[in-house]
């Protein structure tokens, strides 16, 4: 089965990845000549201030080359088309596409990189990619980008014919015209991620009249260490080093233009603040904002965490002194107008959907998409990431898993790609010489080794050149190979499944163009050959997983779950520790979109308990896991069964204010927010007035973190209310209104029918009295004065706290909150840190019930992925003990990231899980006994290599 | 005149970011001294402290260890024992008489290529200024 995937974003990404490993084909297009989308203009992410795109690929699989994604992002079943786009699509699957491909002017497969047309290219241009400063007319986005290759700026070419001179392969081609192309695909997703809101249109702020303003993405790259400046902090209009920087919130978002909100500016502008912090610790900070949205994962620590001045307004207008410096205009909390000046403002600029024409969108361009399921669309394309509504990484990822669910449910695995080259009883090793078309001088190099009597081979293209190096080596019976030519990034995308040993002793990147001498050169080539000499070789395990699956919870999250995985033919057992299904849904009639809420859940129940491959058993109690993916024991009250993998979806718990906490106790009329729901559709409220009191229970020091529904749940009964009964009165009293995205819509309703929004700050909460009637007292931050409500309805919006501790004694980690804790936050944030146990719903963050599904749709995904594989295989290069040596102490077992060793009991040494170890060698670097080893890089091979130094 | 010491340096940096790092500086044609002998591994948390005793005990006069920054490490957590268990090693070490100079540690991403090429020189230097390492070695325990 054949997907096209639209877009080679994360979200791209993440999606082709699924289908790959789970057996399918997958034509990843990208219209960009330079592919993997916004992430490549991201050095560091929030909320961890860190990479880790790398840690996208899953854990499973062999002959994958692995690097930074920015650099190399191959897989067997997956093929990159960039600088490609979508013409036309007939059909309602299967589709007809028909593609069109931009000019490069340089053939990709042809060139090697050796920079010789950069060098001579007389044509200066704007780097479109940093946005500061300049580049060639024959460019990269950034050194070694993915693909691999040079591109021609059309606009900046003069045709020179320079660089076609100089091309030591022919890769140049000037005259490249545009090329159509027409392809069968069974499924498509749409993953072309977000589109900014045009900073300038906003005249007031001066975009690009003002030199030092600049948006947020600019000024990530000004940060960035392979940035226009190298890291270095300078002003645009005079290299001079901002002292203030001023940060502007919800520039083309929000407002007339682009009535949303674009969920990730808030974090990002937070970001920077951070980054700013980090590395130029003396600038200062100021950020401008409506609200701030930080209502993700530990976002809110990471707001806590930021060092800045916060000040709750929007900015009038901006000005320019004759210095480029920046005079910003505002009102203060004190309604005085304020005049500041700032050495640079970063904007935080709005994004968009991007607008592609081959699913349905409403007006401001949000997909037409199917209730509950957010990925869905009329016909039966798949959107996921930005291209959906802007979103943060982690989301964008989540989406991408459950988009990838719709094709991976129909797959039949392939049988998994093995790279198992032969090795000989007695070694024999050769060279392949590359001078990268001649611009490398080798023969130094050359001569020693032939004088040696090795075999060698001396080409000028190896990245290009396959088959007859290939062909070589079996003409000379060699069972081992040192490259000696470029970075090994460019040469295992090309040689990793080639089915030879080899080492690559980069003599290019790392050598001759860094400055190495002939010592440096002669070291790494006579390692490398060392290492292929006493390097273990051992082909890879594997085994059949068990095609059975542990769900545990039985709300909406853990049912969608069950069904997803069911459906594709897996067996499931849904824990559930109650004696109804359902979990916190039970409560909730509809979904701020409108949706009801209860037809779905019962439905869910009624085939869950019906379908052929689901056991559900309520009061039951899990009581440990061991073992690892594909093959876990798992007690559960008393009895020992064999699971493939296990999901975790135990859900939360609603915070239960504490007895008087705002009057909660002391009178019948101050209630939840889950527990008015009930009320607005029994009660006449009919000139009632309303108080509902946002944050209870959240964003205090108590539980530091936003619970993400509460404020656009207030809103929805709002207007509910206001729907059945115009006349009541509607207050909400909030911290920062979390309406996030799409929801901004509502909140924008909810003011529009007059619910009033009245703003209140952490440690001065509102006062709720109960002795004479309702009435509640608090301090407004816009009249500067104390008001008091006469209330018939107190509404706390409480909070949703974790609900975990079973998990504590069985081996799953917590976050300090008490949420599941996943492998890593943005880039595996369904899986937990031990293979094969993922997490979604409530268990892992507050999150609203669409949102929920998508988590669990992610995890089916992922799942169906693995389990249904024949075997699981495990990498090749990998761990083991030298069980003689092994003390038994454990250190290995402590320090592994992935629990792929454990300690066998009656032996009393260290076992290695093979599928499961990544080989990063933690446990061999810590062993004090010498006993954890790597296959690759063992102390044999290490030391062999050491008496070279 | 006496020609100037050439230090011998062994560098482990961790496949995923500092190695890349190296990579990056090369294209950007940053020049560095050769000296230090690049050794690739997959994660900073690879390198045992048999890996720096070795060196040091066989004449290697510096060791540098480079891996992902706190938060980046791909294997999540590698750099964070790296780090504890090379200052450690150090510390023992420094109480045998191992100038502190000729043990280095750093983060460098893959996209730090100037830090990358930086470091190498200081490295250098600061191996440079710690002398060879043989006298050391045959006086504190070969001639005791
Ligand atoms: C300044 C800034 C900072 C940010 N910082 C963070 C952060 O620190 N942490 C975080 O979690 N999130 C952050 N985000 C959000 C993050 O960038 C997004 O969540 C994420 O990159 C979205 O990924 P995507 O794959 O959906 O879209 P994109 O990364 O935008 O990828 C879409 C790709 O599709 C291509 N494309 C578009 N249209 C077509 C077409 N018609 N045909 C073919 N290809 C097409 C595009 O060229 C692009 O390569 C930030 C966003 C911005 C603007
Ligand atoms: S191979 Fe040709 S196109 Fe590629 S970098 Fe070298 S000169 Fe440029
Ligand atoms: S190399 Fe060791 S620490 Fe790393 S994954 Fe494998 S067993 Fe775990
Ligand atoms: S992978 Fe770089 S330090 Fe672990």
């Amino acid at each position: 089965m054949k997907t096209l995937v639209i877009g080679s974003g994360i979200a791209g990404i993440t999606a082709s990845l699924d289908i790959a490993e789970a057996g399918g084909d997958v034509i990843l297009i990208e219209k960009e000549h330079f592919a993997t989308g916004t992430l490549a203009s991201l050095d560091r992410q929030f909320p961890n201030d860190a990479c880790g795109f790398c840690q996208v690929y899953p854990f499973t699989g062999d002959g994958v080359a692995q690097y930074c994604i920015r650099r190399v992002f191959t897989h067997p079943g997956i093929e990159v088309r960039t600088g490609t786009e979508v013409v036309s699509i007939e059909g309602e699957g299967p589709y007809t596409v028909k593609l069109r491909r931009k000019p490069r002017g340089v053939v990709i497969e042809k060139c090697i990189s050796c920079r010789k047309c950069e060098d001579v290219c007389p044509v200066e241009a704007e780097d479109s990619f940093n946005r500061f400063g300049k580049r060639k007319a024959i460019y990269t986005d950034y050194p070694m980008p993915f693909p691999q290759s040079y591109a021609i700026d059309w606009e900046a070419c003069t045709k020179c014919g320079e660089c076609v001179k100089v091309c030591p392969t022919d890769a140049i081609d000037l005259n490249m015209v545009e090329g159509e192309e027409v392809i069968e695909v069974d499924r498509i997703i749409t993953t072309t991620g977000f589109e900014e809101v045009d900073p300038s249109l906003i005249k007031e702020y001066g975009y690009q009249r003002f030199k030092n303003v600049l948006t947020g993405l600019e000024f990530e790259r000004l940060l960035s260490f392979f940035g226009p400046t190298l890291g270095e902090l300078k002003r645009p209009s005079d290299g001079k080093k901002p002292e203030r920087i001023a940060f502007l919130q919800c520039v083309g978002s929000r407002d007339i233009r682009n009535p949303l909100c674009s969920y990730t500016c808030c974090m990002y502008a937070l970001k920077e603040m951070h980054l700013l912090k980090r590395f130029h610790p003396d600038v200062e900070a100021v950020m401008f904002y409506m609200d701030i949205r930080a209502f993700g994962k530990g976002y809110y620590k990471y707001f806590l965490e930021t060092d800045g001045k916060f000040i709750p307004q929007r900015v009038a207008g901006i000005e320019e002194d004759e210095n480029g410096n920046l005079i910003l205009k505002y009102e203060d909390e004190n309604g005085r107008f304020i005049t500041d000046v700032f050495d640079m403002v970063v904007l935080a600029t709005g994004q968009k959907p991007s607008k592609d024409s081959v699913i349905e969108r409403d007006e401001l361009g949000y997909p037409v998409t199917e209730p509950f399921v957010n990925v869905k669309t009329r016909n039966g394309i798949l959107v996921a990431g930005s291209s959906g509504g802007p979103k943060d990484i982690a989301d964008a990822v989540i989406e991408a898993h459950s988009a990838a669910l719709e094709v991976v449910k129909d797959l039949t695995p392939r049988t998994m790609f093995r790279n198992e080259p032969e090795v000989f009883e007695e070694p024999s090793i050769g060279v392949v010489l590359c001078d990268c078309g001649g611009t490398m001088d080798v023969s130094g190099l050359e001569e020693r080794l032939g004088s040696k009597g090795t075999p060698v081979l001396k080409v000028s293209d190896l990245c290009i050149n396959r088959e007859p190096v290939l062909q070589w080596i079996k003409e000379n019976k060699l069972d081992r190979v040192v490259f000696a030519a470029c970075a090994p990034s460019f040469l295992d995308p090309v040689f990793m499944d080639s089915g030879i040993n080899y080492e690559v002793a980069d003599i290019r990147e790392g050598g001759l163009w860094g400055g190495s001498d002939e010592n440096a050169l002669n070291f790494r080539v006579d390692a490398a050959f060392r290492m292929l000499e006493n390097r273990m070789y051992t082909p890879s395990e594997d085994f059949e997983p068990a095609k059975k699956v542990l769900v545990v919870g039985g709300g909406i999250t853990g049912m969608v779950a069950s069904l997803e995985l069911a459906d594709a033919g897996l067996d499931v057992v849904l824990v559930e520790k109650r004696e109804q299904l359902g979990g916190n849904a039970n409560r909730i009639k509809k979904l701020l979109t409108g949706e009801n809420v209860q037809d779905f859940l019962n439905s869910l129940i009624e085939r869950v308990k019906s379908h052929e491959h689901i056991e559900v058993r309520t009061g039951e109690n899990l009581q440990e896991i061991k073992g690892s993916l594909g093959n876990f024991t798992v007690r559960i009250s008393g009895a020992e069964e064999r699971f493939g993998a296990v999901l975790i979806a135990t859900g939360g718990k609603e915070y239960k204010p504490g007895d008087g906490e705002y009057g909660f106790g002391r009178s019948e009329r101050v209630i939840s927010q889950m527990d008015f729901e009930d009320v607005i559709e029994k009660e006449d409220l009919k000139s009632k007035t309303i108080v509902m009191i946002q944050c209870v229970g959240s964003r205090n020091d108590e539980h530091p973190w936003c619970s993400r529904v509460c404020c656009t749940d207030a809103i929805k009964n709002a207007l509910r209310v206001k729907e059945k009964f115009p006349d009541a009165d509607v207050f909400i009293l909030y911290r920062d209104i979390m309406a996030y995205g799409r929801k901004e819509a509502f909140y924008t309703r909810a003011r529009e029918k007059g619910v009033i929004f009245l703003r209140f700050t952490k440690g001065n909460e509102p006062v709720v009295e109960t002795e004479n009637g309702l009435r509640v007292k608090i301090f407004d931050t816009v009249l500067r004065e104390e008001v008091a409500i006469d209330a018939d309805f107190v509404i706390l919006s409480t909070g949703i706290v974790p609900d975990n501790d079973v998990l504590r004694g069985i081996g799953i980690e917590l976050t300090e909150e008490g949420f599941v804790k996943e492998a890593n936050v943005k880039f595996k944030p369904l899986e937990t840190p031990r293979p094969g146990i993922y997490t979604a719903g409530l268990a892992h963050s507050p999150r609203d019930i669409p949102e929920s599904i998508a988590q669990a749709r992610g995890v089916a995904s992922q799942i169906i992925g693995v389990l249904k594989k024949e075997r699981i295989v495990s990498k090749r290069q990998i761990s083991y003990t030298k069980e003689r040596k092994c003390a038994g102490c454990g250190f290995c077992i402590d320090v592994c990231p992935y629990d792929a060793r454990y300690l066998d009991e009656e032996r009393k040494v260290a076992v290695v899980y093979p599928h499961i170890c990544q080989g990063c060698g933690t446990c061999a670097g810590i062993c004090p006994s010498g006993a954890a080893d790597m296959k690759e890089m063992g102390y044999r091979e290490m030391f062999s290599v050491m008496d070279l130094v | 005149m006496e020609k100037e010491f050439d230090p011998k340096i062994v560098a482990f940096l961790c496949n995923w970011c500092s190695y890349a790092g190296a990579d990056l500086a090369g294209v950007s044609r940053l020049q560095y001294p050769p000296n230090p002998e690049v050794i690739r591994v997959p994660c900073s948390g690879r390198v045992n402290p048999f890996y720096i005793l070795r060196a040091i005990y066989e004449g290697i006069d510096g060791v540098w260890v480079s891996g992902c920054h706190p938060g980046d490490c791909h294997y999540q957590t590698g750099n964070y024992y790296a780090r504890r268990r090379f200052y450690l090693i150090k510390n023992l070490l420094e109480f045998a008489g191992i100038d502190r100079e000729r043990l280095n540690f750093s983060w460098v991403s893959a996209s730090e290529a100037g830090k990358f090429a930086e470091t190498a020189k200081k490295v250098t230097e600061r191996v440079k200024k710690a002398g060879p390492i043989d006298k050391l070695v045959k006086e504190r325990y070969l001639n005791d």
